[in-house]
């Protein structure tokens, strides 16, 4: 750590400092599985809400593990490469070029509607740049640049200057 | 021309159909209808707008994300319409090759933008933006 970034220091102190808190914390993390093991055993919820917390805690950290592992046996096995999430990326990313494509659809009406209600060359411009989009883009990347444009209002800001 | 629209419908769905499915696909042919409809949409608010109607009248005052949501859901009204028009059975009669699919796409790019900007010039005409 020594002549390191402060930041990474900061954040490497913060998380296991939390941790430390977790781990520590009541009965131990180890007792409060093997309670609501055994609970769960012999039948009933744990007793009190701070065990039923805890012992849910521990259920959703397992479930964690377990996609921690998949991922990292897939990426041993070469299905899944390093880093890569087990996300179906190719599903999401056809779903999302063609749900872009209907929702274009809506986008070239509503800038048709701005061009009618206050006649531009911009509304002109914002029309013909939805068509274009509408038309061309399959991309998901690209699609993702043209939504983030919209929704921040920058192809509004620049098309009204006209 | 129910041949050539479904062609044109073809030549759209193909371009976002990737290389694992079919163009044929349920969602690839709602996606290659698409075009039909704002070419309908931009003549029916065209010759809407030429005898003096609002075509947007019911979208007068609203904010943008109602605006939209209403649009959207138009437009999952007059879908079933072209399903209904143009169904799926018909369309995977036609068979085209690769050329004649980009063809079509290319025709389709052309024709959308040629009908947006003959209505939307019309439209700045009419307002006495232009000419």
């Amino acid at each position: 750590m020594q002549g390191g970034n402060f930041y990474d220091g900061f954040r490497q102190g913060i998380i296991v400092a939390a941790f430390n808190h977790l781990q520590h914390e009541g009965n131990g993390t180890e007792d409060v599985v093997a309670e609501a093991e055994a609970s769960s055993d012999g039948g009933g919820d744990p007793k009190g809400p701070k065990q039923k917390v805890l012992s849910e805690t521990a259920k959703v950290g397992g479930a964690l593990a377990d996609v921690v592992e998949n991922v990292a046996e897939k990426g041993t096995d070469g299905t899944l490469k390093a880093g890569e999430l087990p996300v179906n990326w190719g599903k999401v990313s056809k779903i999302a070029s063609k749900g872009g494509n209907l929702l274009g659809v809506v986008s070239v009406v509503d800038a048709a509607f701005d061009l009618y209600d206050k006649p531009s060359w911009g509304g002109l411009g914002k029309v013909i740049y939805e068509t274009a989009g509408f038309i061309a883009i399959k991309n998901p990347y690209v699609l993702g640049a043209k939504v983030f444009v919209d929704i921040t209002g920058i192809s509004d800001w620049t098309f009204s200057k006209f | 021309m129910k041949q050539f629209c479904i062609k044109l419908i073809l030549g759209f769905a193909n371009y976002f159909t990737r290389k694992d499915e079919s163009v044929y696909d349920t969602f690839n042919l709602i996606v290659g209808r698409n075009p039909l409809i704002l070419m309908f949409f931009f003549i029916v608010t065209t010759i809407l707008n030429l005898f003096n109607y609002n075509p947007f009248y019911f979208l007068e005052g609203l904010e943008k994300l109602e605006r939209l949501v209403i649009l959207f859901l138009c437009y999952l009204i007059v879908l079933p319409l072209f399903i209904l028009i143009f169904p799926t059975s018909e369309i995977k009669k036609v068979t085209l090759d690769e050329s004649q699919l980009k063809y079509y796409y290319r025709l389709n790019a052309i024709l959308l933008f040629s009908i947006v900007f003959l209505s939307m010039l019309l439209s700045l005409h009419k307002d006495g933006l232009i000419l």
